[in-house]
């Protein structure tokens, strides 16, 4: 078979593929892209409103409150997540006794559904009938029983960021463990022979060792992140007030819940953009930071 | 070879392009001839003999119809419905704040969709030729008592209301007799017992605000008491004549702010979905919740409130002035009709006409749903709840004006009202938030 049917036939055979994606991706894509400069509700007349819905967005304070909030969420949750994984599979790494039990309990939680872990949480933290409350209550510390963690404005967005935290830390652990068993152990015995201790070699060593796990960890907790929706849902629904409206949660009530599709497309195109730039600008400067 | 490649990937991105525009324009055209082949099926109904009935009936057999509703049902009533009709009745059941999202979905997306469950907040999207199978003139009318809430301004009726409910507050009457209290007939006294209840230490509310719809309740009193001045001031703010930031409803807010500021409520309502709110008041956490006579389920199928424990009792929602005459605030029943888009309208209808029947659908849907009947010839047994909420259900009726006021403005009404239960908005930033968010409705309609 010469080399150009030889092509062809590969085209062909991705050719399905390619067309599934193209009907059930792009297609959706460019349609929500048409109506992001539409004023549709949905079930009315389509009609163009040219950059209205965007700058709306931006003018819009409950839209520029979400995305700020959604920022400062995703910026807590890649730090946090990062350094306590990191943390645990440094030690897991160890010559511990259980250490495999260890790794099974902490990736579980990652095989569990959002809304089912949402809703579980829900339950934990029911500020009447919770476990919380019953445990705190039975330890007779009444002031923390009434401890209203998902009710009090002040406290709602950070309740569901460790719940988030309790969810996904496994999963990154996991990536940085993979990374860690990379990590040839005679770099770590040289730098002990030169007088290194566990801190310096672990800065100076193991850590630029690990940059791809490190780069693929924050990627997927920062695209995770701007993209969570099933947990605020589940647990707060964006309240108490707005406190815990994530970008996510204003794009399906403005879409859905207030029929204005085009506005809710709008906002996901933002979001779009957003994920995009961000995760390219990640890439870029975590790429350059990578030893093979 | 390139050429042909890259002639291939132009072709599919124009068919994904075609493919995706069609799929957003295609909406109209559907709509335009489902509700040609619904005029027809209409006209074609009128003109039928009352012969061919039992031979239309035979065609029926074998048919799905998809119903969508937030009401309960057991699969006992989907076995009766297939016996008794010969049609399967596929049941979606959708609770909460997702309802309305989900019927829109459904109608935007073109799906299977045969008898919808309207809310009261989508009658104005909703009760139109476009979307519903105009019911006026059918027999099947004849069996309801009220149909109101299931007409349209213009007179046609595109649903019929199965139950109808009042809201109301739920209280511990134990609790109330401890502390000398008397049930409250108007809102100076309704605001009188929380403040005692609150002095002696007792929570006097609980309320699920994490649904974030009971957020109505912290603002009921003075927003309810507009209407009832003025019957016409939804349709003043919905023709722009009177508007959110106008005194009116500045002061109304103002109120509201004050009541709030009271803390009746119990803090943990914040944190509170439905369920939990009713069981801390079944546990005695709190004296008082405010609801509806929809809470009044039979103890078979009861899952809120609890006979038992505590003396039960019920009193409609005091809003009213002193001196003013206290009305039951009516809430509509699960006003049910038939999608315009249904593709089998017969077999819709014949469910109607199933679910009023005495005989057929109405004993097993009030009694799984405890909703008290809306239907000629026949009584919901609310067991010891019937006794409770007589007096409620039958008093005179006013409207509520949630329902309206959600239309105009969509859930923004719930979501303001909890902003300013937190405290993150202001009476004055509550009325500009409510018009802000009325414009930008009426600008996409």
């Amino acid at each position: 078979m010469d080399k150009n049917k030889q092509k062809f036939l590969l085209y062909l055979i991705i050719l399905p593929a390619f067309l599934i994606f193209l009907i059930f991706f792009i297609a959706p894509f460019i349609s929500g892209l048409f109506i992001s400069f539409t004023s549709w509700s949905g079930f009315n007349e389509i009609k163009f409103a040219g950059f209205k819905n965007f700058i709306e967005f931006f003018t819009n304070k409950n839209a520029y409150s979400a995305l700020g909030r959604t920022l400062w969420l995703t910026f807590i949750i890649v730090i946090f997540q990062n350094i306590t994984a990191l943390f645990f599979a440094v030690i897991l790494e160890r010559k511990i006794k259980g250490k495999d039990l260890f790794k099974v309990i902490f990736f579980v939680p990652t095989m569990l559904s959002s809304i089912v872990v949402g809703y579980m949480w829900s339950f934990i933290f029911d500020p009447m009938n919770g476990l919380f409350n019953k445990l705190f209550t039975f330890f007779n510390l009444s002031e923390l029983a009434k401890i209203n963690l998902l009710g009090n404005p002040k406290l709602a967005l950070y309740t569901i960021i460790f719940t988030l935290l309790w969810q996904y830390t496994g999963y990154t652990m996991v990536i940085y463990i993979a990374g860690l068993s990379n990590v040839p152990p005679e770099l770590n015995e040289a730098g002990y022979i030169d007088g290194t201790n566990n801190w310096q070699n672990f800065k100076y060593i193991t850590f630029p060792m690990i940059a791809p796990a490190v780069t693929i960890n924050i990627l997927i907790s920062v695209i995770g992140a701007l993209k969570l929706f099933d947990q605020i849902y589940v647990m707060t629904g964006g309240g108490p007030g707005r406190t815990t409206e994530s970008l996510t949660l204003l794009i399906y009530k403005e879409g859905f819940g207030a029929s204005r599709l085009g506005f809710g497309t709008a906002s996901s195109t933002i979001l779009f953009i957003l994920v995009l730039i961000i995760s390219l600008i990640l890439l870029t400067y975590l790429r350059r930071r990578e030893i093979y | 070879m390139k050429k042909i490649l890259l002639w291939l990937l132009v072709l599919t991105m124009c068919v994904s392009m075609l493919v995706s525009f069609s799929l957003v324009g295609c909406k109209k055209t559907e709509v335009a001839a489902t509700t040609a082949a619904a005029e027809t099926t209409a006209a074609a109904a009128e003109t039928t003999a009352a012969a061919e009935t039992t031979a239309k009936e035979v065609s029926l057999e074998g048919k799905t119809i998809y119903y969508i509703s937030w009401a309960d049902y057991t699969p006992e009533m989907l076995d009766l419905f297939k016996e008794q009709t010969g049609i399967t009745l596929n049941y979606q059941q959708f609770g909460g704040g997702e309802y309305n999202e989900a019927v829109r979905t459904r109608v935007a997306g073109g799906a299977d969709l045969d008898v919808v469950a309207i809310r009261a907040e989508m009658r104005k999207e909703f009760f139109n030729d476009d979307m519903m199978v105009d019911l006026t003139g059918q027999p099947v009318l004849e069996r309801v008592k009220d149909l109101s809430a299931g007409t349209s301004p213009d007179g046609k009726i595109y649903g019929i209301p199965i139950g109808g409910f009042v809201e109301a507050v739920w209280y511990n009457k134990d609790i109330f007799a401890k502390n000398n209290l008397s049930v409250p007939k108007n809102w100076e006294e309704f605001n009188d017992v929380c403040k005692k209840l609150k002095e002696a230490g007792i929570t006097p509310l609980v309320e699920p605000f994490k649904d974030v719809w009971p957020c109505w309740y912290v603002g009921i009193g003075p927003l309810q008491r507009i209407y009832e001045n003025d019957p016409k001031i939804v349709q003043k703010l919905d023709s722009g004549e009177v508007k959110w930031t106008d005194p009116i409803w500045v002061d109304a807010l103002k109120e509201v702010e004050s009541f709030i500021a009271k803390g009746y409520f119990a803090p943990e309502s914040t944190g509170l979905a439905y369920t939990p709110a009713k069981q801390a008041f079944n546990d005695g956490k709190a004296a008082m919740t405010i609801c509806g006579t929809w809470n009044a389920r039979n103890d078979t199928h009861g899952k809120d409130l609890r006979i038992g424990g505590f003396d039960l009792g019920l009193f409609p929602m005091p809003y009213n002035l002193p001196g003013e005459e206290l009305k039951g605030i009516r809430v509509q029943g699960v006003v049910t009709g038939i999608a315009q888009q249904s593709k089998n309208k017969e077999a819709g209808m014949k469910f109607l006409e199933w679910i009023t029947d005495p005989n057929g659908g109405a004993p097993i849907y009030h009694n799984t749903n405890g909703h008290p009947s809306n239907f000629k010839g026949f009584e919901t047994d609310l067991g010891d709840f019937t006794g409770i909420i007589k007096e409620a259900q039958e008093l005179p009726g006013v409207e509520t004006l949630r329902d309206d006021l959600f239309t105009l403005v969509n859930s923004s009404l719930y979501t303001v009202l909890s902003e300013m239960y937190i405290g993150t908005k202001t009476a004055e930033e509550a009325a500009k938030a409510l018009q802000d968010a009325q414009d930008k409705a009426m600008a996409e309609k």
